[in-house]
């Protein structure tokens, strides 16, 4: 049985997104504190729609991919969605994910809602904030 | 801000590239012929009819076989199931043979099958002292001299270390634990058939079949002449008393081929240069990267090339290489979301956050130049591609 879904090894192998948006309208960065997984988005967003998205990602295979599967959710869609990916949608979302990959799901989730709740707060993440992986 | 190019998806045709060769090696071909053969041989060796005898003569002739390699006599053989099996029986069965009493030396960098074994004995009374290793990987024969007491049984020590390739100065901390009146036990899974083991004077040697081209699930402790050891495992008296059990001769005529084809490449002084030679190109082709740490230094085996990468993650590093059928291994994992670093790295006295970037390439017997060259080029792209995708806010500043 192969450790990784289809959809994650695409995304691991094929990453869309990756970069970082200067000009960004909003930054949310997250990290699972204990295993040191990282997710960082940056997005510009135009009449509440993510009309650009890039990412930056540190941590296992999964989170990386997670990270680009992201971008590719988001992009063109309100910001709202990404308010509403829950870890449950990020695990479909990614083909199902093993066990000792669940913690990403939960990092994708906490990533995602971050940016939205920043977008609305009007703020950005200098330092990377801790999901509750 | 940048999308780097897609890394060519995963082609399942492509050649397999085998670099963890330290974690186990392909069946040599003697190996597996010698296996068919012993599958045919269904007698029981002890039994006495012309089946069983059959059987018992080729027991006999794969153990002076397997004697050639490991050295010392074929009675000083004694088959087990594997290495952690073989260094089980030299530390329990020589502790228990003296009541579980006494002193245990040994070091940190040692294979979990030692470490967690001691952990064994001193749950039994066995007092035991583990050494710190010298921030090479090597054992400083010193701290040894230091670590003997009167009541010291046993200083067990590796050859050299599974992970970093490190080479143990095991003659010398031999002698002086023989000049003290313990006893030694060498644990040589690592090397048998990669470096002589013959000549060790060490009273108790583990070795595991499938590390030089053998099956798996069997392997040999040699035992010198007259030493008494208490057998793990009580049955019919097979293997002189020392492990009950009938033989496993598929696996062990299997261990005894690939054991004549390790002593003929140990006597072949081209493939010793040719090994060193990759271990050369392989650290030369990765030096065209920042930040690279080679986590050992002389006397290390040839095959074995340990490298930290900074600021990548290992684990992530080898499912990239994975992917491109490249196959390593890396000394420390994360398993639902909790970090495991190596144990030998951390006590090496290397951070936590190297542990973590540590990649392990291991050559063998069918390792090629170009087989080098392809690592190091997926291995250069990956690493580029991981730091440059890895998230550093302080680099861009706020926006």
């Amino acid at each position: 049985m192969p450790r990784f879904s289809p959809t994650i090894v695409d995304h691991f192998t094929n990453p869309r997104n990756s970069g970082r948006l200067d000009d960004a309208d909003v930054r949310a960065f997250v990290g699972n504190p204990v295993c040191g997984d990282q997710i960082l988005l940056t997005a510009s967003v135009v009449d509440d729609t993510v009309a650009d998205i890039r990412f930056q990602a540190f941590g296992c295979s999964a989170s990386l991919a997670v990270a680009s599967l992201l971008t590719t959710v988001l992009h063109g869609a309100p910001i709202d969605r990404a308010a509403s990916l829950e870890p449950a949608e990020v695990e479909e979302l990614a083909g199902g994910l093993a066990p000792d990959q669940r913690h990403v799901a939960a990092l994708g989730s906490a990533v995602a809602r971050r940016l939205a709740e920043n977008f609305r707060q009007g703020v950005n993440d200098d330092d990377a904030t801790t999901c509750a992986a | 801000m940048t999308t780097r190019p897609p890394v060519p998806p995963e082609d399942p045709g492509a050649a397999l590239v085998y670099l963890d060769h330290a974690a186990t090696t392909p069946l040599c071909g003697p190996a597996e012929a010698a296996i068919q053969r012993g599958l045919g041989l269904y007698g029981n060796p002890s039994s006495r009819h012309g089946a069983g005898l059959a059987a018992h003569d080729a027991l006999a002739e794969a153990r002076e076989q397997v004697a050639v390699l490991l050295g010392g006599t074929p009675a000083e053989v004694v088959f087990t199931g594997g290495g952690s099996e073989a260094i089980n029986l030299a530390l329990q069965g020589t502790f228990a043979e003296r009541g579980w009493r006494g002193h245990l030396v040994t070091t940190a960098i040692e294979h979990s099958a030692v470490l967690e074994c001691a952990a064994a004995l001193n749950r039994r009374g066995v007092a035991v002292t583990v050494l710190a290793p010298e921030p090479s990987g090597h054992v400083d024969p010193a701290r040894v001299a230091a670590a003997l007491r009167p009541d010291t049984v046993l200083v067990s020590v590796m050859h050299a270390n599974n992970e970093t390739g490190a080479i143990q100065p095991v003659a010398e901390i031999t002698d002086l634990a023989h000049a003290a009146g313990a006893l030694v036990h060498v644990d040589a899974v690592q090397t048998a058939g990669k470096l002589p083991v013959d000549e060790l004077a060490a009273d108790l040697l583990s070795v595991s079949a499938h590390k030089f081209g053998g099956p798996k699930g069997v392997g040999a402790l040699r035992v010198a002449d007259g030493l008494v050891i208490e057998s793990l495992i009580h049955g019919g008296g097979q293997e002189s008393g020392r492990r009950a059990g009938t033989e496993n001769l598929p696996g062990v005529l299997g261990m005894a081929g690939a054991a004549a084809v390790a002593v003929d490449a140990l006597r072949n002084d081209l493939a010793r240069a040719a090994r060193r030679r990759l271990r050369k190109r392989l650290i030369d082709g990765l030096g065209v990267l920042d930040d690279i740490l080679l986590t050992t230094t002389d006397p290390v085996m040839p095959e074995t090339v340990s490298v930290s990468f900074g600021g990548v993650r290992a684990d992530t590093l080898a499912d990239v290489l994975d992917m491109r059928g490249i196959c390593v291994s890396t000394g420390s994992a994360c398993h639902a979301g909790q970090d495991s670093p190596s144990h030998v790295l951390t006590a090496m006295g290397i951070s936590l956050e190297q542990a973590k970037a540590t990649v392990r390439f291991s050559f063998g017997h069918g390792t090629t130049a170009d087989h080098v060259d392809l690592a190091v080029e997926a291995t250069v792209a990956a690493v580029e591609q991981l730091r440059d995708v890895r998230p550093f806010m302080a680099a861009s500043g706020g926006n």
